[in-house]
């Protein structure tokens, strides 16, 4: 978690975008995207990215139509797709992203777990145990608002419920926007929720199409290097996104990784 | 359809005598308003639509659906609302040219959440339910281009009989009466235009050639008055036209909307320029004049000529003595120069002006660009000016500026603030047709005004020479060129801008070379298909452009849902599979049982049509055929922005 410098932004940098899907065949864009993002990454920095410790991060990113004026006006996203309830992990990837954007505050935060799809019994209990984490920035003033992407209306509910700093997001998956659970509509309309869209698939970076990613590349890297890089695993991904305020004009979108070398 | 001033007009003859003055001093007002208000700065996007409505009287017993000429009244009751709380209403109503005609816009303009998207059908929606109130027994209202029977024997309620001899346009089939009388600009404008041109407009549609079309198709005129002139001015084969009522007496669709500052405005002004021809042929809703099924499908050419004004010298037919310039164009007709820099090197037909003019607009420190726009438009003499007007205060009033502006009817029109109110530069869109549903038409606003987003995010590029748009405008109104025409179109969209380059290596467009090499043209020839949905390899398409951008944005589901069901229409059209409104209609006709594939649109026909028309605007019928796969009564179109996206995106409440 020490490695905050060791990002990869190349010059000619990269405006990853998402197409909305209708098939099935495209479910995977945002995946795509992320690849896409990271090959340009690893092939085209002068130095391939050190990595620090146990971990690589590395980030692809825009920065369009901002003028100073702009800065002003901005509002700011990030999704944080994590897979494991580990407090550290969610911790670092906002500290991270958030300082990374250098702004003084986020309007808002999402998260998204990808829990196992056996784990569906507990997720309100580590969803609970996670939430403090993003209430703490919440109270710190570095966030908001906050949501959660991808849970049962009654789970979301409960957590509703149960918590101190509310969730004002509820995101649900593009294909569902039609067919908005009614009982979901009706308490987010209640209580001044937004239910946003998103078309992101439900295991945003995939391992195995993560790895031969590594393998290519290591053909020009060295042999020790080489085996650092065979047991890696996705610790966290983040998405952040701005658009300049009432004027619907997107101004910045990108995604940061953060790689186990472990 | 422009500055509506109150008070009475100058005959032709002292019109004209004044136009030199109206020329000076609204020139003078364009400098003194530009000094004024090029700072401006910091606006939001706002937006609006105008919608024109017909009102038809339906005689269902004997299966006539006429033109009812109540618009003046059912105005005035519409306004009265408005005068009582001007702030508070969700529709404002204007006359238009036609007295079967009224014009609604939203009460306010929406703003620049990606959820007042969601709410433009749903004002349309509240619009139409406004007037119906007003109507009478067998009265209805609909968004109807052009009314199938213009000019046909009868085509009025009241009846009104044509008055070729004395009436304003002098025409054989268009009655004085069915112009609208409350306010006298519209048969001023009409009598100035016939006067100053010199004779009658006279406009010849190419007739669709059917199985039992007469051939040579001609028409006996004299029994209808005539003293020669339309006989001569009728060409054989095609649908003779004489009057103004028949283009400006036709509706349209159009939107203006709200920049930040001047240079936003005008780099939009250029980059929606080339997409006019573009909506033209998606939006083609008139393929039937006077009662014949033409061999077009829009009605521009039938409104540029309809407002015509050139004289024979200016037409070229006569050598030059008594005027100026010969000019190429109507006053109502596509845009002739663009406006930023990044575009002029595009800007390859020559432009018309008065070098005196724009030395006097260079003088005062405007640039060449904008100096050769305003210079351009003012190459037109007054044509209504009224008493009360003629003289005013440069410092302050824009009238003259307006005067020439507002009757310069072109593709694009970038508008200045107006004096005292707090709105920024705007532009307005004009091509579009109209389509039957406000589901149709939420559609056509909500795509162009997200496409703009899309221009200002990217940076795209989408200008090519003006010539080419001109050329495309022609072709755009010919027969189902939805499907068979080509256009111009703009290949390598991101050649001024990093940023674009950028956008490309999303996987959605990979493979596609967005900088061309040094000797390859930037723009070639693409089906509307290939324009909106994308051709691999080659070029992204403008939706998938869209949807790459909206799923950057933040949208809330009951507007994505909206959003998803306007872009599949727009989609469905382009790609073939949905029918434009105008070949739905050549279709309906064609299959009428009492069609005899001569061309000719009876009253069964025509009163057939339209019902079932109002029955697919009221969502009686679900027509597939023509809107592809809706949600009808289940879309999530709604009256207001939830109030939890007021509170995240617009606390100031100032959108």
């Amino acid at each position: 978690m020490k490695s905050h410098k060791s990002r990869c932004i190349s010059k000619n940098t990269t405006h990853t975008n998402n197409l909305m899907k209708f098939t099935k065949k495209k479910k995977k864009k945002t995946t795509e995207q992320i690849i896409e993002g990271l090959k340009t990454c690893l092939f085209s920095c002068e130095d391939f990215p050190k990595p620090e410790g146990d971990s690589l991060h590395l980030k692809r990113a825009i920065l369009i139509n901002q003028t100073d004026e702009d800065k002003k006006n901005l509002q700011t996203m990030i999704k944080v797709f994590i897979t494991s309830e580990d407090l550290n992990c969610l911790n670092d990837a906002l500290q991270y992203t958030i300082s990374d954007l250098e702004l003084p505050c986020i309007n808002s935060v999402i998260l998204s777990y990808q829990h196992k799809t056996n784990e569906t019994q507990n997720i309100l209990e580590k969803l609970l145990f996670m939430w403090k984490t993003l209430e703490d920035l919440v109270v710190q003033g570095l966030i908001t608002s906050i949501g959660i992407s991808d849970v049962d209306t009654d789970v979301f509910i409960n957590l509703y419920n149960a918590v101190e700093v509310k969730p004002s997001i509820h995101q649900i998956n593009l294909s569902a926007c039609c067919v908005v659970p009614p009982d979901l509509q009706e308490f987010c309309k209640e209580h001044d929720i937004r239910i946003l869209t998103h078309n992101d698939p439900f295991d945003i970076l995939p391992v195995n199409i993560l790895k031969p990613l590594f393998q290519v590349n290591n053909e020009k890297n060295e042999a020790d290097e080489t085996k650092r890089f065979s047991n890696i695993n996705v610790a966290w991904v983040t998405r952040f996104q701005a658009h300049i305020k009432c004027r619907g004009i997107l101004s910045n979108k990108g995604y940061i990784v953060r790689l186990n070398l472990r | 359809m422009g500055l509506l001033t109150e008070g009475s007009p100058l005959s032709w003859e002292q019109t004209k005598e004044h136009a030199d003055h109206v020329r000076e001093h609204g020139i003078i007002q364009f400098i003194n308003l530009f000094h004024r208000l090029k700072d401006k700065t910091g606006d939001i996007l706002k937006f609006g639509d105008e919608v024109e409505y017909v009102i038809l009287k339906v005689d269902h017993k004997n299966k006539i659906a006429r033109l009812s000429l109540r618009g003046g009244e059912i105005l005035k009751k519409l306004n009265a609302k408005e005068q009582e709380n001007p702030e508070n209403v969700n529709s404002l109503w204007r006359p238009e040219y036609a007295a079967y005609m009224i014009e609604g816009t939203p009460g306010k303009p929406y703003g620049g959440l990606t959820a007042h998207f969601n709410i433009v059908e749903a004002n349309m929606k509240c619009r139409r339910e406004e007037v119906e109130r007003f109507l009478e027994k067998d009265e209805i209202l609909m968004c109807l281009t052009a009314f199938p029977r213009l000019g046909c024997p009868d085509f009025t309620w009241p009846i009104c009989k044509p008055n070729p001899k004395d009436g304003a346009s002098h025409s054989l089939f268009f009655p004085q009466n069915a112009i609208f009388q409350d306010h006298p600009r519209f048969v001023t404008l009409t009598r100035n235009i016939r006067k100053r041109r010199g004779e009658k407009v006279a406009i010849n549609l190419p007739i669709f050639k059917d199985k039992n079309t007469l051939s040579p198709f001609t028409e006996d005129f004299s029994i209808l008055g005539d003293d020669g002139e339309s006989a001569k001015a009728a060409l054989p084969d095609h649908v003779y036209l004489d009057a103004m009522g028949f283009g400006m007496g036709c509706c349209c669709l159009q939107l203006t909307f709200q920049s930040c500052c001047i240079e936003e405005a005008r780099r939009l002004y250029d980059q929606l320029t080339p997409l006019c021809p573009i909506m033209l042929a998606i939006t083609a809703a008139s393929p039937i004049f006077r009662g014949y099924l033409t061999d077009i499908d829009c009605r521009w050419s039938v409104i540029s000529g309809s407002v015509d004004c050139r004289t024979k010298e200016e037409r070229g037919i006569e050598p030059l003595k008594k005027n100026k310039f010969v000019i190429p164009k109507s006053r109502y007709d596509s845009v002739d120069s663009y406006l930023s820099n990044d575009s002029s090197k595009f800007n390859d037909i020559p432009l018309i002006y008065e070098e005196e003019i724009y030395q006097k607009l260079k003088q005062n420190n405007i640039d060449h660009l904008l100096s050769q726009h305003i210079a351009h438009l003012f190459i037109r003499d007054t044509v209504s000016l009224f008493s009360e007007k003629v003289n005013q205060n440069d410092e302050i009033d824009t009238d003259h500026f307006e005067n020439i502006q507002s009757t310069n009817w072109q593709t694009m029109r970038f508008k200045p603030p107006p004096p005292n109110s707090n709105i920024g530069w705007r532009v307005e869109f004009r091509p579009c047709e109209l389509q039957f549903s406000d589901f149709e038409n939420a559609a056509v606003v909500c795509f162009i005004v997200m496409l703009t987003r899309v221009i200002l995010s990217y940076q795209l590029d989408l200008v090519i020479p003006i010539s080419k748009v001109d050329e495309n405008l022609k072709n755009a109104q010919k027969r189902n060129a939805i499907n068979t025409e080509k256009f111009w179109f703009r290949k390598y969209i991101n050649l001024s801008s990093t940023m674009c380059s950028n956008l490309l290596k999303d996987p959605a467009f990979k493979n596609i070379n967005f900088t061309p090499d040094d000797s390859e043209p930037v723009y070639i020839q693409m089906t509307i298909n290939e324009i909106i949905n994308g051709k691999e390899g080659e070029f992204p398409g403008l939706i998938p452009l869209l949807n790459s951008y909206l799923f950057s944005m933040e949208i809330d589901a009951d507007t994505h849902c909206t959003i998803q069901q306007y872009l599949n229409l727009i989609k469905g059209k382009a790609s073939g599979e949905i029918m434009t409104t105008a070949s739905w209609m050549r279709n309906f006709v064609r299959n009428h049982s009492s069609y005899k594939f001569d061309s000719l649109v009876n009253d069964e026909i025509n009163y057939d049509l339209l019902m079932k028309a109002y029955n697919i605007q009221t969502g009686q019928d679900s027509c597939p055929e023509l809107l592809g796969q809706t949600l009808g009564k289940f879309s999530k179109t709604t009256d207001n922005i939830p109030s939890s996206l007021k509170k995240a995106y617009c606390p100031k409440q100032s959108c």
